[in-house]
């Protein structure tokens, strides 16, 4: 949600009124949410070079430390320490990684099925895009987790596991968006001139309506990428998501729930992590949206 | 009719995902099972017939609600779930409540103060609300409240009468936060769209008065994106309810199902599926009937076709 909500006035201004908005647009760029996200790349590439305490160490005798700042901490545990006395801080960056990989894969997987679903669909219509839009609208309107225990219960839990229900659901938000924006720009002239000219149907789903949906795909890969991760990080609460030892924040916020009342670090450090990324994605998008593709305002 | 294929879809899916996961034979008998023991349970739940056989009696199973015996509890599905649904329920309506009086005065209260400190604090609100995995909304309030101050319970639902509203408070607060969050933004961009249309400065114009102009005029015509957005938004407080009675031990159906998931109860998943599947459908079909009532142009073009 950026300060500028919505400036289509700004578009039909004078070349001087254009080039002082964009300086300005430059200016309202979100620079916090782009720092998190920024962090959190790096840190789920990197993750394993950044900790400063091996996250899978155990020690018994340091266990539920609390952060350096209240009493009783050491100091070598900046976040603190879980019931297996292993490093807050640690685990929350290495845990980075699996929210990345899944949200990367879904992402991937979701939105080009969905896209190519969605530019053929909206293409050729008749009955086949009503059957399509119908199960897109069917995936969209079950229940995310139910679907996702289901699987979980039919073929096991696991990475893939969680990046094909998201994709379940990744897949039909892009295909109905994508087909709406279709359904206005196939009817445009140049997609007309293309298809007098002889041009094949698939040459102008690609070349020539393709580009000019590419805005919309941008806008909700990024308004998407927090709903991924709380998917992921919500799977691995209700433990069906990535299987430990690989740390998950959603796990860790889970590992820490039958010790809520003494050491409520284990469980607020990871949930603060998912948090503050989810945020930053949701806020570039609501920017990135507005100054896009103004009219998607409704996602 | 729409709905009506869809179902049939997905019960189509169900009965694949839930027998491709192994001879439900094997499941119940203990790993030591001679083979004429697996025979014998196969030919009392069927699972000897043809595919054709096994799903004709799966629907007929789902359409009279006999959904069989649950292999953990060994008792009848139906009788498992009864209470579960009730108590789902029970938290869901409190929930609706709670977003119903608090989403539509804030959406409305941002809008009209567009760029003013109330709209700035109900947006950061908000998108707290959407970012905020709730799982830890819920420790964390239950650590707040429960554990260091002791106001109110951390878990369980009491007794069920009026004495126990205590248990609510917390559940509903958690399970009503996303959805809020998201109707509050969706009004909010919803009313700003209408406030600009013709028909708002013509109601101004006739001297009405500005709160009759926005609860009236403006609203109503908001109410079509938001409608648009709940029929997808049931399935997201479903997912929410299963998340938020785990946190909580609220013995609702969405608990009753990560359990069990657990044990790989497949007489219970199946009709917790199949009647959450069928509750989304008809829910959605209402929200469809419910465009007419608010939006008389659709009604006419349904007519008209």
């Amino acid at each position: 949600m950026a300060v500028v909500v919505k400036e289509p006035a700004a578009v039909r201004r004078p070349a001087r009124g254009i080039a002082a908005t964009r300086l300005l647009d430059l200016w309202r760029l979100p620079l916090l949410p782009l720092a998190v996200i920024a962090l959190f790349v790096i840190v789920s590439l990197f993750g394993d070079w950044l900790t400063p305490v091996p996250p899978n160490e155990q020690s018994l005798r340091l266990r539920f430390l609390p952060p350096a700042w209240l009493e009783g901490a050491n100091a070598r545990y900046l976040l603190g320490t879980d019931n297996l006395g292993r490093d807050v801080l640690s685990r929350v960056i290495v845990g980075a990684r699996a929210s990345f990989i899944v949200a990367v894969a879904a992402l991937a997987f979701g939105s080009v099925l969905g896209s190519l679903i969605g530019l053929v669909s909206g293409y050729y219509g008749g009955r086949v895009d009503t059957i399509v839009m119908r199960v897109a609208d069917g995936m969209m309107a079950f229940p995310l987790v139910l679907a996702a225990l289901l699987l979980v219960a039919v073929i096991g839990p696991g990475v893939h596991t969680v990046v094909i229900a998201a994709s379940l659901i990744l897949w039909a938000r892009f295909a109905r968006l994508i087909r709406s924006e279709v359904l206005s720009i196939r009817e445009r002239d140049f997609v007309k001139l293309a298809r007098i000219a002889g041009a094949p149907a698939r040459r102008i789903m690609l070349v020539h309506i393709l580009p000019n949906v590419l805005n919309s795909v941008v806008v909700l890969l990024t308004l998407q990428l927090g709903f991924v991760i709380i998917v992921e990080a919500t799977l691995s609460f209700l433990g069906a998501g990535v299987p430990p030892p690989t740390p998950t924040w959603g796990q860790m916020v889970a590992g820490g729930r039958t010790y809520i009342e003494t050491a409520w670090w284990v469980s607020l450090f990871p949930g603060l992590a998912i948090a503050a990324v989810v945020l930053s994605f949701n806020l570039l998008g609501d920017w990135l949206r507005d100054h896009l593709d103004p009219k998607l305002r409704q996602l | 009719m729409q709905a009506l294929i869809t179902l049939v879809l997905f019960m189509v899916v169900l009965f694949i995902a839930t027998r491709s996961a192994g001879d439900p034979a094997i499941l119940v008998l203990p790993p030591d099972a001679t083979p004429e023991q697996i025979q014998a349970v196969r030919a009392r739940i069927g699972t000897d017939r043809s595919w054709l056989e096994q799903f004709g009696r799966f629907l007929w199973d789902m359409a009279t609600l006999n959904f069989g015996r649950s292999i953990v509890y060994r008792e009848p599905v139906l009788d498992l779930i009864g209470p579960r649904i009730a108590a789902s329920l029970k938290l869901q309506m409190a929930s609706l409540i709670l977003i119903l009086v608090t989403a539509f005065p804030l959406g409305i209260l941002a809008a009209t103060n567009r760029g003013r400190l109330a709209d700035h604090i109900v947006r950061f609100v908000a998108a707290l609300g959407q970012a905020a995995p709730g799982f830890w909304v819920g420790l964390l309030l239950m650590a707040v409240f429960s554990v260091k101050l002791g106001w109110l319970p951390a878990g369980g639902m009491g007794d069920g009468g009026l004495g126990s509203w205590p248990h609510y408070v917390l559940p509903t607060v958690t399970t009503s936060l996303l959805l809020f969050a998201s109707l509050t933004r969706l009004l909010r961009s919803a009313m700003l769209e209408t406030l600009d249309a013709e028909f708002v400065k013509l109601a101004r114009a006739k001297g009405l008065s500005e709160r009759k102009v926005v609860w009236v005029h403006v609203l109503r015509n908001a109410m079509l994106p938001i409608m648009t957005f709940m029929a997808i938004w049931i399935g997201t407080a479903v997912s929410g309810a299963v998340v938020v009675e785990v946190v909580f031990d609220w013995p609702g159906i969405g608990a009753m199902f990560v359990d069990s998931i657990g044990t790989r109860d497949f007489p219970l998943i199946q009709a917790i599926v199949g009647l959450v599947a069928v509750s989304v459908l008809l829910a959605n079909l209402i929200v469809d009937l419910l465009y007419g009532v608010v939006d008389p142009r659709i009604r006419i073009e349904a007519s008209n076709r």
